[in-house]
């Protein structure tokens, strides 16, 4: 299944060997297509997701197409693994996608080069609220809009903790409450079920516990939280391995990177996730898992509206107002909302909302619910972090992996993590 | 010769390049001399657990792998009923073992509610997650690798089929036990191909990514046991932004590799046997 | 021949082991069988998984499916809007075509280092050995960059071409080592009957590299298919995907994968590796023994 261009790249083939031919041919390709008036004009959109993120997308796409004539676009869509690598490389060889779904990690580091085209320029923020587009605002460019928000939500198994005569934490609940309920579920199962998934290597949760102690996890200029408090944070969770309502940190190791997988195995009766994947993981148990708000004290403390993905237009589109328009057709176009549902999040256009509820199962309910509640009394989102916070994030597990497996203590291992994150983030 | 000039000597020498820079790929790489070699050494302490993680993983999983591929393949060669199919499942696991799935069935097999433990438990043993161990994580990759003895396998099967059948016949009039008849005839015949499947399996396994990768979601753990060279290779030149620093990572390996090879190739003339 | 030359003066010629008691061989049977089972859990795992709906696949350990349902095959199959069939007939291609560049291009590239005098084997062979030496992943920036120059990006041109430039240095180095191990005495005895090189080539070398050549190709066939970072940086359109592109778009990175799916089409896409290794491996056995050659 040769496609119509690789014709002309056999026939390159022959005179492959020359430097001087990939020079010129360089030359040729970047001067092709500017995207005037009247030619028909070829998009590139790129995604990750599962099948059926691929279906309504492609969907929605082909609205798009009908709905302005004369633009097409390639759907390069795939799973997540592998994703950050492609879109990398592709950038290198000048060849980005026109528009992209993109995650909050690596953004700034594409943003802060220079790599991301200004969206205020061509979508309508109309329906958006102000604060939420400052997340994504880097060096004073809108550099990405939300494809789907979502907030930090504790799931339990509660199938589980009924049988052993136990009832979970609900509505209100502080951390010393899912501490003494972890202990309980230990000793009630004989041991065989941990209350709840050691999280003490997950940033995210950290950022909630720093949240509600009036810190952040990180701001613009760095960490921004104390060592006691992160001393603290991994002390707490150091009690509740020695009282067995933790899970033992071989296992927590085996479901680092989906700690909601030891509750769907049933290795553990509760665990920490976001509100977007509640519905796909009651999927896959027969088991009634409940959706409940993050511990701690104070209604929703510590909990903000997070930003689950991105979209984006790269600064190498050679179309940039069809790209814009896109980008306005998926974010804003109440049919288009229609269509995606609230498969990648809840849109942060409240325009659309409603268009895009439509339809939703109890499960997704149960997470509108929470997510309005944050909506109302949450913390205000984070500023973008700077460049290299990705390797603190990964520095963040380590650490506490080391305080897990016993090789340092709480308050040793938050005073390594201060220094060498600080070195990190230079 | 053209393709390998264009297509990998070029790319060859400009990563060489690279590793005298400090590249993000999302900007024009910026010469700083040695100083990725410096650090590497110097300031980098997840770099040494790498380098110790993939040294014991060669020196364990590669002759481990070719003593039972050459095993399996003396047993596979020939004088039993439905051969053909015994090939077959066996080098059925070679067939997954570099896809995404192996870290789910990799789960089944070492994870807490896996194969070994429910095994163990018959035994009234309790266990433990395998994979989520420090101790034993990098023993299950061990045993991946193991399991995936298909390739060499299938090269010891091949190279079997070239050692001529009189041999043996000669051997067995003379009255020279099997385990002698392997010794003296199979081994100095099959020598070529083990030294062959020998470089090439630690060349491989010097640049193992993917089990580890797979395995551990990507992050090398649990406490870095797992940290393959190219894995954290990966982790900074990927999700890092430091292309510039993998690179110098990359042509440290290259050299460590190079040198491996030359001196299995020096001390090969001892114990290969060539007909020409 | 050079081996412990005691061997050689033998003459008669016996059949060797056959004799061996019918219980020695029921024991291995039993042992190969034990050991086959022990291997294969986890592909019987996945089997069982694709049978499953997804409630069921990683909340219960047993591999049985209960209930059993074929929806996992029905969605993967449409899955993602394109089709799964599509992704095959993609992978067959590249992989195809990949298997005859590199059994091209590699048989003769090794046949001039193991047979031939030139200036700079040595060097050239070294160069060669390099290639396997520097970690993939470093390469790829600067190979996308000159893949993109030329054009060829989001064609099979980068997954395909390579191959018939004998840069797979793993196969050159293999077919050396089995060249090797084929007495001179049969090229010298060509030579002497009139034959070049590219005659002794065609009618001496190429049948009793049979096995290595199977090998190379079972191999190259099953590393093509199963490849997935360098299909996934140059294709960029679904319609040229190959199958682990198609088996990766099952999986999001968070609770939504499409696990059910991905298993049912991972076990599918098993059957065109495992049938052209079935019939690989006929030729694998074809070796010197069974084309009668006697030293």
């Amino acid at each position: 299944m040769f496609t119509h261009r690789n014709r002309k790249g056999l026939k390159l083939a022959a005179v492959v060997a020359s430097a001087a031919v990939m020079l010129s041919l360089a030359a040729c390709t970047s001067s092709e297509g500017d995207g005037d008036s009247d030619e028909p004009i070829e998009l590139r959109m790129a995604w990750w997701g599962d099948d059926v993120r691929h279906e309504i997308t492609n969907s929605a796409l082909d609205k798009f197409e009908d709905l302005n004539p004369g633009i097409t676009v390639v759907r390069d869509f795939s799973g997540f693994d592998g994703y950050l690598d492609k879109i990398t490389t592709q950038y290198t060889g000048g060849n980005s996608p026109d528009v992209f779904q993109f995650y909050n990690e690596v953004l700034v580091e594409f943003a802060s080069r220079g790599q991301l085209a200004d969206l205020s320029k061509g979508v309508s923020q109309d329906g958006w609220d102000a604060d939420l587009l400052q997340v994504s605002t880097v060096d004073g460019e809108l550099a990405a809009m939300p494809f789907g928000l979502s907030t930090q939500g504790f799931i339990f198994d509660t199938t589980a903790i009924e049988a052993l005569g136990l009832t979970a934490p609900s509505g209100d609940y502080s951390w010393d409450d899912l501490a003494e309920f972890a202990a309980e579920v230990r000793t009630a199962s004989g041991g065989s079920l941990a209350g709840v998934t050691d999280l003490s290597h997950g940033y995210q949760v950290f950022e909630v516990w720093a949240k509600q102690r009036g810190e952040d996890f990180m701001d613009a200029d760095g960490l921004a939280f104390s060592e006691k408090t992160l001393a603290d944070f991994w002390q707490y969770w150091a009690d509740l391995r020695a009282s067995g309502g933790a899970t033992t940190p071989d296992i927590t190791s085996e479901y680092q990177g989906t700690p909601y997988d030891a509750v769907v195995a049933g290795v553990a009766a509760s665990t920490f996730l976001f509100t977007n994947q509640y519905d796909g993981v009651q999927g896959r148990t027969p088991n009634v898992i409940s959706l409940e708000r993050f511990p701690g004290e104070g209604e929703d403390a510590g909990q903000y509206m997070r930003t689950a993905m991105n979209l984006v237009i790269s600064k190498q589109s050679k179309h940039q107002e069809a790209a814009a328009k896109l980008v306005d057709f998926l974010l804003n176009n109440e049919e288009a909302n229609g269509i995606l549902g609230l498969n990648r999040g809840f849109p942060a256009n409240a325009n659309v909302i409603e268009a895009a509820s439509a339809g939703a199962n109890e499960n997704v309910q149960r997470a509108i619910e929470i997510f309005e509640s944050v909506r109302e009394n949450g913390a205000p989102a984070p500023v973008p972090a700077p460049a290299g916070s990705g390797t603190v994030n990964t520095l963040f597990a380590e650490v506490a992996q080391q305080v897990q497996f016993g090789q340092l203590s709480p308050a040793d291992a938050a005073k390594q993590f201060m220094a060498q994150a600080a070195s990190e983030l230079g | 010769m053209i393709g390998f000039f264009v297509i990998t000597l070029g790319p060859m020498l400009y990563s060489l390049y690279l590793s005298f820079t400090d590249f993000s790929m999302l900007a024009a790489p910026e010469w700083v001399g040695f100083d990725n070699y410096i650090k590497l050494f110097t300031n980098d302490p997840k770099y040494l657990d790498a380098v110790r993680v993939t040294l014991v993983y060669v020196l364990v999983s590669v002759p481990l792998q070719l003593a039972f591929a050459l095993a399996v393949a003396m047993v596979l060669n020939r004088g039993l009923r439905g051969l053909s199919l015994y090939r077959s499942v066996y080098y059925l696991p070679s067939l997954i073992g570099a896809s995404v799935a192996v870290a789910v069935l990799w789960r089944q097999m070492f994870g807490s509610n896996g194969l070994i433990n429910q095994i163990l438990d018959w035994f009234g043993i309790e266990g433990m997650s395998w994979i989520g161990n420090p101790e034993t994580a990098l023993g299950t990759l061990v045993i991946l690798n193991v399991w995936t003895f298909g390739s060499p396998m299938v090269i010891f099967l091949a190279a079997l089929r070239q050692v001529p059948q009189y041999l043996y016949e000669a051997a067995a009039v003379d009255g020279i036990s099997r385990w002698g008849s392997f010794r003296h005839i199979t081994l100095p015949m099959l020598s070529p191909i083990v030294l062959f499947n020998l470089i090439l399996q630690m060349i491989g396994a010097f640049q193992a990514f993917t089990p580890a990768f797979v395995v551990s979601g990507g992050t090398g753990g649990p406490v870095n046991s797992t940290l393959f060279y190219t894995l954290y290779l990966y982790q900074r030149g990927f999700t890092g932004f430091q292309m510039g620093y993998a690179s110098a990572m990359a042509w440290i390996l290259f050299v460590v590799i190079a040198l491996v090879t030359a001196v299995n190739f020096w001390f090969s003339k001892y114990w290969v046997h060539y007909d020409d | 021949m050079t081996i412990d030359t005691k061997f050689d003066q033998s003459t008669v010629a016996m059949t060797v082991g056959t004799k061996r008691s019918a219980g020695r061989s029921t024991f291995k049977h039993a042992l190969l069988i034990a050991v086959g089972l022990v291997m294969l859990y986890p592909l019987i795992w996945m089997l069982g998984a694709s049978f499953k709906d997804s409630e069921h696949i990683f909340s219960e350990v047993s591999p049985i499916p209960n209930p059993f349902i074929l929806d996992n095959y029905v969605r993967g199959w449409n899955g993602a809007g394109v089709g799964f069939g599509t992704f095959m007939i993609n992978s067959t291609i590249v992989a195809l075509f990949s298997v005859l560049g590199n059994l091209v291009a590699c048989t003769l590239a090794a046949y001039a280092f193991a047979r031939m005098q030139f200036r700079g084997r040595k060097i050239f062979f070294a160069c060669m050995m390099g290639m396997l030496m520097l970690p993939h992943h470093v390469l790829l920036i600067p190979q996308y960059v000159l893949f993109a120059n030329l054009g060829w990006v989001n064609t099979f041109l980068p997954l395909v071409v390579p191959k018939f430039l004998a840069v797979d240095a793993f196969f050159v180095f293999l077919m050396v080592q089995f060249l090797r191990g084929i007495p001179t005495e049969l090229d010298q005895a060509a030579k002497i009957d009139g034959a070049g090189p590219w005659k002794t080539f065609f009618y001496v070398i190429l049948p009793l590299l049979k096995p290595a050549l199977a090998t190379s190709a079972i191999f190259t066939f099953i590393w093509t298919w199963n490849d997935f970072l360098t299909p996934m940086i140059y294709l960029q359109d679904p319609r040229n995907y190959t199958v682990p592109l198609g088996l990766n778009s099952f999986l999001d990175a968070s609770g939504d994968s499409a696990w059910g799916a991905m298993f049912a089409m991972a076990v599918i896409s098993l059957g065109p590796l495992f049938g052209f290794f079935l019939v690989g491996q006929k030729y694998l056995v074809q070796g010197i023994a069974t084309t009668g050659l006697k030293g």
